[in-house]
């Protein structure tokens, strides 16, 4: 399993060049205290690696005391999280601190440039002998006898020197241009926002109505919806009596309609010319309809399912079978051009949104989770479910809808009241014309994701081509790493290694000593 | 016969007449530019820089489709024959008027010009004013070479320049910078008439100097200096090349050097710039702090990468560190520039006496987290830098009393030692980003287009130079 180690190189295990020390035996949580020192666990671990000294918990100095006196620590000491998250690595920040004891110690000797040693207890082949080590399901851990026994590659002192310059700038790099790219989403989102905006002050369809400058006043507009909106009524109440094989015979039933509300536009932003300002009630060619609740019946008739709405439109294909016929289902059928609006959500940004049924549906009805909207022509179906997701219509949304028990919901009332902004036919279709053309913003998004992928990947590769001793010349002149260490435990001139371990084994007796004195100093690579 | 007031309304008026007949804000700009020289040359006496039957008297007599024949003929000759001065002007000179009648009324209302009235009463300000509407409407081309002036205000009142000193700009663009601080110093004298002859002299023609490379910007750039009295040289050249090094030193330097890194141009590299780059930024950074004399001053504005390059960005600055006070950086807000979404700064630091530890702390002010999205229906103003230069304090050399404020303030001091312990990395920020934005803030789609652009491309240009790094290995 050991693959070629570069010339010069050598591998050793981690106590042989280094000692790695157990900050809190006893496993005992200290005492915390509202003013004192940090107290540095994994959650302190911070992007690049940085460790914030903005601790949730902090200790008292004694405790600091005693964990210094234990561990040594220097600039070049590097927690090590063994227990919870495995294997995560950090160079000590500086400062006075004192350790959560999931994290063990570990202080290089002379012969490890500690930033070295950081980077090669990440490669992939550190990483999976700490795997293999792993016990314990509930709380996943290694003991410190086991981090002492990883096998770690040991370059010349100068190449690691230049390994470490070479691979830290290039960290640095990828570490940007990875927060760019991530800084693109939110962007993107902003961008749709933006744009919806500019639809509504007119910007998008500037030119297209200076072309077509004889449009007609927002009054008449309104005037002639409220007109078509009475005869659809009309409409309908007459066919519900001829289904019944009756005939008016005066015009009584009439003054039961109800005239819409409309928006009292004060407060609302000025719209181009040519728009109005109208209520969805004003704009409804039928009532909103609710759905109904049924239970499941894999046999029975089928009904949508709430998941069926994806980025503004109905999935059809989403739907599970109802306990009822179809002819209990046929009032709640749903037709292209339906827009259907979700009723309730956990969640408060997601309650209300709504999806058009675009295609032409086979015989499927929608759910009681959900509302049926049937505008008016005058409102394009594309026109409205481009609208009913901006910010103007979600505040409105949003501001209505109500909380029991921790679910929001929207009443069909809430939903009449909401002012949309309407232009005229044409302009409707030359404003889903240009948002279409924006489409491109998707493409963006997957690539953004895989790309942010790759970096990952380069990263991981750049590490890998570090430790082939591929990353950075090699110099024949550099000592080797074997002579080197021989010469710094040979000639006990390292205190740290030497002291360090004897006094561990000859010590403490309790957990991870395998018992022998004597180790061979380094093993042929 | 007509105010000049009027006169200068109509001129500015006719831009729109212009702009239906197809003619740009920048084009109308280079068209006045070329009919004011000649206007000018006449009434200041100086038409011996002209060759005869070339002159403005030759233009105002003539009609129609004559008029318009006759000035393509002279903006070709002028360029060619005449004065230094009058070829720089008259350089690769064409004209975009295609309608005779334009052009006429555009000649018939700059001849009857008083012309030392209209200089006093915003000819000089008509001209500024066209520039800066190209430069909001375009937002590439010429429009990158025009710095907000409400900023270059901000930059100035802070740096104040005085009577006698010298002041350059070696990427002068559209001189914007010159003529604020020249008029930074008239406004304290009085319109100079506090100071003796010579001194005026000086004023007029030493003190303030600058460098471009682009000739058609360098036109600009003339003739504005020209319409506010500034005679000062504005040569054309690499301000990253010999000529740059011959420029001389000054005693206050102010500028905005363009952004980009693009690859290639800049001919021969300066023998006395210490650390060479294709970061262009970094290379003018060490053209103004070694340009600067013992104790002079300046006020740069550097994308952000000037502040956290590695290699040779982090020697760049430790070597300005070294030999500079760097005592303010200002962390300006984003969308203010033509290349909207660029993450600009502006240091300002003075010349120290030795060569080694001469900042002892930075102060940083951001007021950029949180900030307002900047364009055309939120414009930028100067009182939006007004807690900033409160803050700086009145000490051009930035030693007034100051005071950090803290983790939820604006204004906060580093030390030396706390920026060395970070690699010598001046990309600073602490405030929290609220990342709050109604419907009513949103910025205009081709703002965010671009700031997603630049994210993209500062990706891409890691990317490109991990590439090179890791090819150039073993």
């Amino acid at each position: 399993m050991s693959s070629q180690l570069p010339r010069g190189w050598i591998e050793s295990r981690l106590c042989d060049v280094s000692t790695v020390v157990d900050p809190n035996p006893k496993h005992r949580n200290p005492k915390y205290v509202a003013e004192g020192f940090p107290f540095v666990s994994t959650a302190e671990f911070v992007e690049a690696d940085g460790v914030t000294l903005e601790t949730r918990r902090r200790v008292a100095e004694e405790t600091v005391l005693e964990q210094e006196s234990r561990c040594e620590f220097s600039s070049k000491s590097i927690f090590f999280s063994r227990k919870g998250t495995i294997g995560k690595t950090r160079l000590h920040p500086g400062g006075r601190l004192a350790l959560l004891d999931s994290l063990c110690v570990i202080n290089p000797s002379s012969a490890l440039m500690a930033p070295f040693l950081l980077q090669a207890l990440r490669t992939p082949r550190v990483a999976a002998t700490i795997e293999a080590a792993v016990r314990g399901v509930a709380l996943r851990q290694i003991s410190v006898g086991e981090v002492r026994e990883l096998n770690v590659p040991i370059a010349p002192l100068n190449e690691q020197r230049r390994i470490v310059a070479k691979l830290e700038a290039l960290q640095a790099r990828s570490r940007r241009a990875r927060a760019a790219l991530e800084a693109v989403p939110p962007l993107l989102e902003k961008l749709r926002q933006s744009i919806l905006a500019a639809a509504f002050r007119g910007d998008l369809t500037k030119e297209w109505r200076a072309q077509h400058p004889d449009v007609e006043p927002a009054s008449e507009l309104l005037k002639r919806i409220r007109v078509e909106r009475r005869r659809k009524w009309e409409d309908a109440e007459l066919a519900k009596m001829a289904a019944k094989g009756k005939a008016p015979t005066d015009d009584r039933w009439k003054a039961r309609y109800k005239e819409p509300e409309p928006v009292d536009a004060t407060g609302l932003p000025e719209l181009p010319e040519g728009w109005c300002w109208a209520s969805l009630d004003e704009l409804l060619a039928e009532e909103l309809t609710n759905g109904r609740s049924v239970p499941t019946d894999d046999a029975g008739f089928p009904v949508l399912r709430l998941t069926a709405f994806r980025d503004g439109c109905v999935d059809l294909r989403q739907r599970k079978g109802g306990a009822w016929t179809e002819k209990d289902a046929r009032p709640f059928l749903v037709r292209q051009g339906d827009f259907l609006v979700s009723r309730g959500n956990g969640s408060l940004e997601f309650v209300g949104r709504g999806g058009l049924v675009e295609g032409a549906p086979d015989a499927v009805a929608f759910p009681d989770t959900m509302i049926r909207v049937r505008c008016l022509n005058f409102v394009r179906p594309r026109f409205l479910a481009l609208i009913w997701d901006s910010r103007l219509v979600r505040a409105q949304i949003e501001q209505k809808a109500k909380t029991t028990a921790g679910i929001y919901k929207v009443s069909q009332g809430d939903l009449e009241s909401i002012a949309l902004p309407i232009p005229p036919c044409d302009e409707q279709d030359r404003v889903c014309a240009m948002v279409e053309r924006l489409r491109g913003v998707a493409h963006v998004k997957s690539s953004l994701a895989s790309s942010i992928e790759q970096i990952v990947r380069l990263e991981a590769a750049m590490l890998a081509k570090a430790f082939r001793g591929e990353l950075v010349p090699q110099d024949p002149n550099d000592e080797p790493a074997e002579a080197m260490l021989a010469r710094l435990q040979g000639s006990n001139g390292d205190p740290a290694a030497a002291r360090g371990e004897a006094a561990r084994r000859a010590g403490r007796g309790k957990k991870g000593v395998k018992g022998g004195a004597s180790r061979p100093a380094a093993r042929e690579g | 016969m007509p105010s000049t007031q009027d006169i200068v309304q109509k001129l500015w008026n006719l831009c729109h007449v212009l702009r239906d007949d197809g003619v740009t804000y920048l084009q109308y700009v280079n068209e006045l530019t070329y009919l004011l020289f000649l206007k000018m040359a006449k009434e200041t006496g100086a038409e011996g820089q002209l060759p005869k039957g070339y002159r403005w008297g030759d233009l105002a007599k003539r009609e129609g489709v004559e008029l318009l024949e006759f000035y393509r003929l002279l903006l070709v000759h002028l360029g060619s024959e005449g004065s230094a001065r009058a070829k720089d002007i008259f350089a690769n000179a064409a004209t975009s008027f295609r309608q005779p009648t334009n052009l006429h009324k555009v000649v018939k209302q700059i001849d009857e010009l008083d012309w030392y009235s209209a200089k006093s009463e915003g000819l000089g300000d008509l001209y500024e004013g066209l520039l800066e509407k190209n430069a909001e409407e375009t937002k590439s081309g010429a429009g990158q070479y025009f710095t907000p002036r409400p900023l270059i205000e901000c930059m100035v009142a802070l740096v104040k320049p005085q009577a006698g000193e010298t002041v350059q700009d070696p990427a002068v663009g559209t001189g914007g910078f010159l003529i604020n601080a020249d008029r930074y110093v008239k406004q304290a004298t009085d319109e100079l008439f506090d100071l003796p002859e010579q001194q005026q002299i000086f004023q007029r023609k030493h003190a303030f100097y600058g460098m471009e490379l682009v000739p058609d910007v360098q036109r600009l750039a003339l003739m504005n200096a020209m319409l506010h009295d500034i005679e000062g040289d504005i040569l054309l050249g690499d301000a990253l090349g010999p000529s740059g090094a011959a420029l001389p030193k000054a005693d206050v330097i102010l500028t905005n050097p363009p952004f980009g890194t693009k690859k290639g141009g800049g001919g021969a590299s300066r023998v006395d710039i210490t650390y060479s780059t294709s970061n262009k930024q970094l290379v003018f950074l060490q053209h103004v702090y070694r340009g600067l004399k013992p104790g002079g001053r300046a006020a740069v504005v550097v994308p952000d990468n000037v502040l956290f390059e590695e290699g040779v960005g982090q020697k760049v600055r430790a070597d300005l560190m070294n030999k500079c006070d760097l005592h303010t950086v200002l962390r300006l807000p984003t969308g203010i520039f033509y290349a909207q979404g660029v993450k600009t700064n502006v240091l300002f630091f003075a010349r120290g006496v030795k060569d080694k530890g001469t900042t002892k702390a930075v102060w940083f002010y951001d007021l950029r987290t949180n900030a307002p999205s900047f364009g055309k229906r939120t414009p930028l103003t100067r009182a939006y830098f007004a807690d900033f230069e409160r803050a700086f304090g009145a000490d051009p050399l930035g030693k007034s009393k100051r005071t950090d404020e803290g983790e939820t303030g604006r204004f906060r001091r580093f030390s030396r030692e706390d920026i060395e312990k970070r690699g010598d990395n001046l990309d600073i920020t602490w405030l929290k980003d609220d990342g709050a934005t109604n419907h009513m803030d949103l910025p205009e789609p081709d703002l965010i287009v671009a700031e997603v652009v630049e994210r993209l491309q500062s990706a891409l240009e890691e990317m490109q130079a991990i590439h090179e790094e890791l090819r150039g290995g073993v």
